[in-house]
C-alpha cells in the first residue's frame, strides 16, 4: 500500500523531485497521481491504452518542469491538474495552445498575502477546497466533475443529465459561489 | 476599468479547457488585461485540483514507473504546444495575442468590410466553423444589426463601443448568444479596436447586413 498522502507531503515531494531531482520522491508522486491521472484521462473519453500512454507522458512532464513548481502560488494537486488538462487540449489538437494557465499561476498577484508561512498556503487551500467540496449537494458536485473531468460543454452535460441548460449553469455558477465564499479569508 | 468580465460559465470552461481554440484565446487575453479574472482563473484550478486529489483512482499498468523511470534516464522528455515563444519589441495588444498583432494596431494588413470598419481574421481553428477576427471600427460607425445562430465574444482591445447591452472599453468582454440582436457603435473619436469569435454564421436583422454577409465572411 503507498503511504497516505495529503496536500502538505504531496507538495513536499514535489518540491524534492524539483530541487533535488529526488527518484524515491517521485515515485511516491508517481504513486498517487498516476491512478488518478488515468481515471481522469478514462473520463475524458480517451482508451486505456491512449490514457495509460498520457498518464506516463503528463508524469514526464511534472518531472521535466518541476523546478518551476513554486509551492507559494499552487498546491501539487492544482499544479498537476493544469498540466494534465494542458496535455489534454495539446494531444487532441494539434493547435498551438491558448490556455496555458500555468502562467496565471506564477503570476504573484494570486498569492500576494504575505501573512503566515507562505509555503503552507496553496496546501492549506486544496485541503480546505477538499472539504468544502464534501459539503456542496451532490449534484453540484456531479456538474463539477463532468464539466472537469468529462471535457464536456454546458450543452452536453445538459442533455446529459437531461436537465435544462440554465440549471447546469446555475448549478456550477453556485457551487464556484459557495466554495470562493468559504474560502474567503485566505482568497481574498 | 473594466466593467464586464466573463462569466464563471465560460471562465469555468476555460478553465477545464472546454473552450474552443478562439474562445480560450478571448478568454485568456480578458484575463491578461484583468487580474480580478486572473484570480477567479487560479481559484477554478484549485478545484481542479482538488477534484483531481479526491478523484477515484483507476488501475495502471505495473510497469508504467518503470517505463517512465527510463524514459527519465535516456532523457526523452515531451515539450508541450504552450512552452513559451519568446517574442520581442511592443506590442498594444496583450500577451495571449501578441504573435498575431506584433506592434501597433495600425500597423497590421487590414482589409476593409464596409465605410469605416476594416478587418483582419486570425488563424485560430480555421477547420472549424469559428471565426476569429480582429475588427475595427471608426468613430460612429456601427456593425450591422446582427444576431447569432451560435455564440459571441467580444474583447475591447483599444477605445470603446456602446450597443443594447452597455458600454464596453478596454478590457472588457461581451457574451452573446441566440437570444441576443445588437449592433455595436464605436462611440468615441478614437477607433475602436476588438477580438471577436463566433462559433457560428451571423444572422443580420435588415438589407444592408444581408448585403454585407458576404463580404463580412460570417
Ligand atoms: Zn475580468
Amino acid at each position: 500500500m503507498p503511504p497516505e498522502q495529503t496536500p502538505e507531503s504531496l507538495c513536499d515531494l514535489l518540491r524534492a523531485v524539483g530541487v533535488d531531482q529526488d527518484k524515491a520522491a517521485f515515485a511516491e508522486l508517481f504513486a498517487f497521481f498516476a491512478p488518478r491521472l488515468k481515471s481522469f484521462y478514462l473520463r475524458g473519453g480517451a482508451a486505456n491504452a491512449t490514457a495509460e500512454e498520457m498518464v506516463q507522458e503528463t508524469l514526464l512532464l511534472v518531472w521535466r518542469k518541476a523546478a518551476m513548481f513554486d509551492a507559494s502560488l499552487a498546491g501539487a494537486s492544482t499544479w498537476i491538474f493544469a498540466i494534465a488538462r494542458n496535455h489534454r487540449i495539446d494531444r487532441f489538437r494539434r493547435e498551438r495552445r491558448f490556455t496555458q494557465l500555468e502562467d496565471h499561476m506564477l503570476d504573484a498577484e494570486v498569492a500576494e498575502d504575505p501573512k503566515g508561512d507562505e509555503t503552507v498556503y496553496a496546501a492549506q487551500t486544496e485541503t480546505r477546497l477538499h472539504n468544502a467540496i464534501q459539503e456542496l449537494p451532490p449534484q453540484q458536485v456531479e456538474v463539477l466533475q463532468l464539466s472537469f473531468f468529462e471535457n464536456r460543454s454546458h450543452s452536453e452535460i445538459a442533455s446529459h443529465l437531461k436537465l435544462p441548460i440554465g440549471t447546469v449553469k446555475s448549478r456550477l455558477r453556485l457551487a464556484f459561489g459557495k466554495l470562493r465564499a468559504g474560502l474567503e479569508d485566505i482568497w481574498e | 476599468m473594466i466593467n464586464h468580465h466573463p462569466s464563471t460559465e465560460l471562465l469555468l470552461s476555460y478553465v477545464a479547457g472546454n473552450l474552443a481554440p478562439g474562445f480560450s484565446l478571448a478568454v485568456a487575453s480578458h484575463a491578461s488585461m484583468c487580474s480580478d479574472c486572473r484570480k477567479r482563473i487560479a481559484h477554478g484550478e484549485s478545484i481542479g485540483g482538488a477534484l483531481l486529489y479526491s478523484m477515484e483512482p483507476a488501475e495502471v499498468s505495473e510497469d508504467a514507473l518503470e517505463e517512465v523511470l527510463a524514459r527519465i534516464e535516456t532523457g526523452c522528455l515531451p515539450g508541450d504546444n504552450g512552452d513559451h515563444i519568446t517574442l520581442h519589441g511592443k506590442s498594444e495588444a496583450p500577451d495571449p495575442l501578441r504573435s498575431f498583432v506584433p506592434g501597433a494596431f495600425d500597423d497590421l494588413p487590414w482589409r476593409t468590410l464596409a465605410p469605416g470598419m476594416k478587418h483582419i481574421r486570425l488563424p485560430v481553428d480555421e477547420d472549424s466553423a469559428a471565426k476569429v477576427r480582429l475588427i475595427r471600427l471608426a468613430p460612429g460607425v456601427a456593425t450591422p444589426a446582427h444576431s447569432h445562430r451560435g455564440h459571441e465574444l467580444t474583447l475591447v482591445l483599444k477605445g470603446s463601443f456602446s450597443d443594447e447591452l452597455g458600454r464596453f472599453g478596454p478590457g472588457d468582454i461581451q457574451e452573446t448568444d441566440a437570444s441576443v440582436s445588437h449592433q455595436p457603435m464605436a462611440d468615441t473619436g478614437e477607433d475602436c479596436v476588438c477580438l471577436i469569435v463566433t462559433d457560428a454564421p451571423l444572422k443580420f436583422d435588415n438589407l444592408v447586413g444581408k448585403i454585407l454577409q458576404p463580404i463580412f465572411g460570417y
